[in-house]
C-alpha cells in the first residue's frame, strides 16, 4: 500500500539529509509504527507521504501513485493528522468538520452523512455542537482523527497522535486506532513513546538522524538482533557458585545487582538453554528465591539498534 | 432568456460553493470586527462629508456668491471624500488579505487544506473573493453618502460609479498583494509589514511623481488611437495575475510554471509598448519634442534592461534555490514599478541628461547593490538572517534614492530627504511645496520601514526557531 524507495530529503540551506535513503514496504491493512527520537526524520517523511513536501530524490508511492507526480490521486487515499493539528477554534465540531466535508463536493446531505459517520468513528455524537475552544486535549485529537476520517481513506498518516495526551487520552486514542486498524485500514503511525506502539503495531521501522535503521515485524528485529531475554534472579545464598556458572555459560551476561538486591543478566539463549541453567544452578546448590525470565519490549529494541552508533560517539 | 440566466448561475455556483469561501463567510461574520469597521468607516465618511460640504459652503459664502460658485467647491469637497474613502480602503485592505493564508499557517490548519484535494487555486481565490466581498461591502455602504453628491447635482452618476469601480479595483491589487504576502511569510506581521511598505513605496511614488504621469490620458501609444495608460492597465492587471498564480505557485508541490507565463507577458507586453514607442518616433511620426536624442540613448538602455531582466529571470526561475531565483520573484513588482516609470518619464518627453542618468543607474545599478547586500547579509556573522525583511526595505530605499535626483529641488533639499529627522524639520522651517513634503515622506516612511525591519527581525527569527 505504501512504497518508499531510496527516499532523500535535505531542506534548502542545510547540510545534512532530514531523511536519507529511506526504502520501506507497508502492505495493506498494516499498523506500521515509525520509531524515533525528536528530530530524526519522522515527520519529514510524514509530510512527504501527505504530499505537503517533495523528496530530493527518490520516491514514495501510495496506493501505486507517486506522492511527487500524483498528489491529487495520493490525497484522495490517505487522512492526515499532522504533529500539531491545527482548529478554527471559533466553529462547534460539527461546522469544523462540515468544512472538510465540504471539500469532498458532496451535497448537504452527503456532507451530513460524512460527518456523521465520522462523529459516530470516534465516539464524538454527543460533542457535535461544542466549540473547539472549549474541548480537552483528548477530544481535539479525536476531531482531528474524525476529520482524517472524513473521506473514509483507506491510509491513515499519524504523526505524533498521542503526543500531547494524558494517560487516560492516550489509552482511549489506542483503542480506537485499533478499531480503526480491524475496520482494514493502513496505518502509518510516528512516534517516539515506544509504548504507544508496542500493542497496535504489527510492523515497525526505526529511525534515527535521517536513516532507517531496522524495519520489519517486532519480534522478527529481536530475533535478528540476538535480542531476547534478560533474566532476574533472587539468590538467598552460594553466591560465587552462580557467578562462576555464569561466567562459564557463554550465552549469559554478566549479572548487575539492583538496590533491592536482585540480580539481572541479559541472557541470549533459548528456553531450552535458559533451563539448561536453571538445572544447573540448583544441582550446584545455589540457594534461588526466585527466577523470571523478562522480554525484551520495543524500547529494548530500539535501544540495541541504536546503541552502535551512540558507542561512536555520531 | 431562460437558458442564458441557467448558464450564469452554472458559471457563478461553483465560485460560491467554494468551500473556503463558505467558512470565511461563516467564521468572518461571527468575528466583530468586519461590523466594528463598517461602523468606523461609514462614520468617518459621514463626518468627512459633513465637515467638507459645510466647509467648502462656508468658504464660498465668505468669498461671496454661494449660487456662482458652490458647484466648484462642492465638487473639490467630493473630490476629497473620494481620496478619503480611497485611504481609508487601502489602509483597510491589507488588514484583511494579509493574514489570508498566514493565520492558517499559524494556527496550523494550513497543512490540513493543502493536504485535501481542493485545489491550491481554489483556497486562494476563496479567500481573495472574501477578501473582495468584505472590500465591496463598504464600498456599497458608502454609495448613499457618496450619492448625495449626485443627488445634488455635483457630479454626474457615470462619474460617480467609476470612481465607485476604482475603489473596487483598487482594493482588489492590493488584496491581491496582501495575499501574496501572506503566502510567502510565515508570520502575519511579517506580510502586513510587507504590503504597508509595499503600497507606503507605491504611494509614495505616485504622490512624489506626479509630474511624470502628466498627460499620459491623452498621449497614444502606438500611434493606433489606444492611449498610453493602457498600458498602466495591462502592467497591472499582469502585475495582480501573477501575483496570484504566484501565490498559487509557492503553495504547490507540483510548480505549474503559470506564473512565470505571466511573467513573459509582463516583459512581452512592456516590450512591445517601448518598442512601439520607438517605432512610432522613427517610422510613423518623427517627433523631436516626444523623444530628443538622449530619450533614443535611455529608451535603448530601457529595451536592454527589460529583455536582459526578463531572459535572466526566466532562466534563474527554472532553478529556485539559487538566490537570484528567490530574488527574481520580487523583482517583477519592483522592476514593473521602474518600468511605469521610465514609460510615464519618456511620455512626458521631460529628458534631460541627469534623469536619463539616474533612470539607467536605476535599471541596472540597483538590482546588482542589492543582490552585492544580498550576498553580504548572508554571511553575515555566519548566521541566518531574514533575508527579506531587510533586503526588501533595503532594495526599496535604494531604488528609491536615485528618484529623488528625477524630482525637483536643490542639492540641500535632496540631501535633506537622505535624512528623515531633518526631513521633518526642513518642512517646519520652509515653505515646502506639495511635493517636498511628500518626497520628505516618503523618505520617512523607506527609512522608518528599514529601521522597523533591522528592529523586528531577530524577534521573529526567534519566534520562528
Amino acid at each position: 500500500m505504501i512504497r518508499i524507495e531510496n527516499l532523500t530529503k535535505i531542506y534548502d540551506g542545510s547540510v545534512s539529509p532530514a531523511v536519507s535513503g529511506l526504502t520501506l514496504t507497508i502492505d495493506r491493512g498494516d499498523a506500521f509504527g515509525f520509531i524515533g527520537p525528536n528530530g530524526a526524520g519522522k515527520t519529514t517523511t510524514m509530510n512527504i507521504l501527505a504530499t505537503l513536501l517533495n523528496p530530493t530524490s527518490g520516491r514514495a508511492e501510495i496506493g501505486g501513485f507517486d506522492v511527487s507526480a500524483h498528489p491529487e490521486e495520493v490525497r484522495a487515499l490517505i487522512g492526515f493528522v499532522p504533529e500539531e493539528s491545527g482548529f478554527y477554534e471559533n466553529l462547534p465540531v460539527c461546522e469544523y468538520l462540515d468544512f472538510f466535508a465540504g471539500i469532498c463536493r458532496k451535497d448537504a446531505g452527503g456532507r451530513r452523512r460524512l460527518v456523521e459517520r465520522s462523529l459516530e468513528l470516534t465516539g464524538m455524537e454527543d460533542l457535535r455542537d461544542h466549540y473547539i475552544n472549549t474541548l480537552s486535549g483528548g477530544y481535539r485529537q479525536r476531531v482531528s482523527l474524525a476529520r482524517a476520517l472524513l473521506h473514509d481513506p483507506p491510509v491513515l498518516l499519524l504523526d505524533e497522535p498521542a503526543g500531547r495526551l494524558d494517560a487516560r487520552a492516550r489509552i482511549e486514542l489506542r483503542t480506537l486506532l485499533k478499531n480503526l486498524v480491524n475496520a482494514g485500514k493502513t496505518l502509518f503511525i510516528s512516534s517516539h513513546i515506544l509504548s504507544e506502539l508496542s500493542d497496535l503495531c504489527n510492523k515497525v521501522g526505526i529511525i534515527d538522524r535521517g536513516r532507517l535503521l531496522a524495519s520489519g515485524k517486532p519480534g522478527d528485529l529481536m530475533r535478528n538482533l540476538h535480542m531476547l531475554n534478560r533474566v532476574k534472579v533472587r539468590i538467598l545464598g552460594g553466591m560465587d557458585r552462580f557467578e562462576k556458572i555464569l561466567a562459564d555459560d557463554p550465552l549469559a551476561g554478566k549479572p548487575e545487582k539492583d538496590q533491592a538486591g536482585i540480580l539481572r543478566f541479559d541472557y541470549r539463549g533459548d528456553a531450552t538453554t535458559l533451563n539448561a541453567l536453571l538445572e544447573n544452578l540448583i544441582r550446584n546448590k545455589v540457594a534461588l528465591a526466585g527466577f523470571w525470565e523478562e522480554r525484551a519490549g520495543l524500547e529494548e529494541l530500539f535501544l540495541e539498534i541504536t546503541r552502535p552508533e551512540e558507542a561512536d560517539g555520531k | 432568456m431562460g437558458n442564458n440566466i441557467k448558464e450564469l448561475h452554472a458559471a457563478i455556483t461553483p465560485g460560491l460553493r467554494n468551500p473556503v469561501l463558505l467558512k470565511e463567510m461563516r467564521t468572518g461574520v461571527r468575528d466583530r470586527f468586519p461590523f466594528i469597521f463598517l461602523t468606523l468607516f461609514l462614520t468617518a465618511a459621514a463626518c468627512a462629508v459633513y465637515f467638507l460640504i459645510t466647509s467648502a459652503l462656508g468658504t464660498v459664502s465668505s468669498q461671496g456668491g454661494i449660487q456662482a460658485a458652490a458647484p466648484s467647491a462642492l465638487r473639490a469637497a467630493y473630490h476629497t471624500l473620494f481620496l478619503l474613502e480611497m485611504a481609508l480602503l487601502i489602509f483597510a485592505a491589507p488588514l484583511l488579505s494579509a493574514g489570508a493564508i498566514s493565520r492558517e499557517r499559524e494556527q496550523r490548519t494550513l497543512p490540513l487544506l493543502l493536504v485535501t484535494r481542493l485545489p491550491v487555486g481554489e483556497i486562494i481565490s476563496g479567500k481573495l473573493i472574501y477578501t473582495l466581498i468584505c472590500l465591496l461591502l463598504p464600498v456599497a455602504a458608502i454609495m448613499p453618502i457618496n450619492g448625495f453628491f449626485w443627488l445634488i447635482g455635483i457630479v454626474g452618476g457615470r462619474e460617480m460609479f467609476g470612481g465607485l469601480l476604482l475603489l473596487g479595483v483598487c482594493s482588489g491589487l492590493v488584496a491581491v498583494l496582501g495575499i501574496y504576502f501572506s503566502t510567502r511569510s510565515r508570520h502575519t506581521i511579517t506580510a502586513l509589514f510587507y504590503t504597508y511598505g509595499v503600497l507606503g513605496a507605491l504611494t509614495a511614488l505616485f504622490f512624489t511623481a506626479p509630474d511624470f504621469f502628466k498627460g499620459i490620458e491623452s498621449i497614444p501609444l502606438f500611434g493606433i488611437g489606444i492611449p498610453a495608460y493602457a498600458l498602466l492597465v495591462i502592467d497591472f492587471f499582469l502585475i495582480g495575475t501573477y501575483l496570484f498564480l504566484a501565490s498559487v505557485s509557492y503553495l504547490r508541490t507540483r510548480k505549474p510554471g503559470a506564473d512565470l507565463l505571466i511573467l513573459f507577458l509582463f516583459y512581452a507586453i512592456n516590450l512591445l509598448a517601448i518598442s512601439g514607442l520607438v517605432a512610432r518616433h522613427l517610422v510613423l511620426m518623427p517627433d523631436p519634442e516626444l523623444l530628443p536624442g538622449a530619450g533614443r540613448f535611455w529608451l535603448c538602455l530601457t529595451m536592454l534592461n527589460l529583455a536582459l531582466t526578463g531572459v535572466f529571470g526566466m532562466a534563474v526561475s527554472w532553478k529556485k534555490k539559487s538566490l537570484p531565483g528567490r530574488l527574481f520573484s520580487w523583482i517583477p513588482i519592483l522592476l514593473g514599478g521602474a518600468s511605469l516609470l521610465s514609460g510615464a518619464v519618456f511620455i512626458n518627453a521631460g529628458f534631460s541628461w541627469e534623469k536619463i542618468l539616474t533612470c539607467a543607474a536605476v535599471q541596472f545599478l540597483y538590482p546588482a547593490v542589492f543582490l552585492m547586500a544580498a550576498q553580504r547579509f548572508s554571511t553575515w556573522g555566519k548566521r541566518r538572517i531574514n533575508f527579506l525583511l531587510i533586503y526588501f526595505p533595503l532594495f526599496l530605499s535604494i531604488s528609491f534614492i536615485p528618484y529623488l535626483f528625477i524630482a525637483s529641488g536643490s542639492f540641500l533639499h535632496r540631501l535633506l530627504a537622505l535624512s528623515p529627522l531633518l526631513s521633518i524639520l526642513s518642512i517646519w522651517e520652509k515653505n515646502a511645496s506639495p511635493g517636498e513634503v511628500g518626497l520628505y515622506t516618503a523618505s520617512f516612511i523607506i527609512y522608518f520601514i528599514l529601521w522597523l525591519s533591522l528592529s523586528l527581525t531577530p524577534e521573529i527569527r526567534k519566534e520562528e526557531r
